[in-house]
């Protein structure tokens, strides 16, 4: 899924929080049929997080980004911005999460990221299990 | 850390931008109002501590994305 994106930098400037010392990732997509792709850093060989969009998880999923953060990213335009959510792996795999309370926004018009941590009026997770749940309704299981 | 005692109904001033004002006190419970720029986030601690932990535990070695490029592969939305 993120294949035209695969091997680029986007710069994340301290903004990831427990990590404020890394600023560069890669982007390195798993496969073109995959919703995964995983975020390299490139100042610590041993740090990566596996991502997803959100919306190809849970359809209801929505948060609005405020005027701060639009000029932090420079974005001008919706169509310019990722959206991915960091995933917490489990064993089985089908018991992974996505963190929802603290999405990634990446422009990738000038490759700028932040993670922004949504107020609480949205009443996300950071532990919203990626399979059978209910934020996908109309779902055949 | 600069520690203050207020009353109720008190004021701090931080930077001259910054207002927090105890709006409330009612047992162990305190209702701190807080003006501040658009820019400043604000949040309760524990929701900040609640998205570092999650991030560290997020965190994937990449000696064990190989095995994961593989899992990931197969896996769709559906699994």
């Amino acid at each position: 899924m993120f294949n035209n994106l695969h091997g680029q930098t986007f710069h994340f400037n301290g903004s990831v929080l427990a990590f404020e010392a890394l600023n560069e990732f890669v982007l390195e997509s798993v496969g073109e049929d995959s919703p995964f792709a995983v975020l390299q850093s490139q100042e610590d060989a041993n740090i990566g997080f596996v991502v997803a969009s959100p919306f190809t998880f849970f359809k209801d999923f929505a948060f609005e980004l405020d005027e701060h953060d639009k000029e932090e990213l420079g974005l001008t335009e919706q169509h310019d911005a990722l959206i991915l959510g960091f995933i917490t792996l489990q064993d089985p795999f089908q018991q992974s999460t996505m963190n929802l309370v603290a999405p990634l926004v990446i422009n990738i018009s000038n490759s700028k990221g932040k993670q922004i941590v949504l107020p609480p009026k949205y009443e996300y997770s950071t532990k919203t299990p990626l399979f059978h749940h209910g934020l996908d309704k109309g779902g055949t299981e | 850390m600069l520690v203050l005692t207020r009353k109720k109904g008190q004021s701090i001033v931080i930077n001259g931008e910054i207002e927090i004002v105890i709006a409330s006190v009612e047992g162990d419970q305190v209702k701190i109002g807080i003006s501040a720029p658009e820019s400043y986030k604000i949040y309760r601690k524990e929701i900040i501590e609640m998205v570092q932990q999650s991030n560290q535990e997020a965190v994937v070695q990449s000696k064990s994305l190989h095995n994961l490029g593989n899992i990931l592969k197969t896996r769709d939305i559906k699994s």
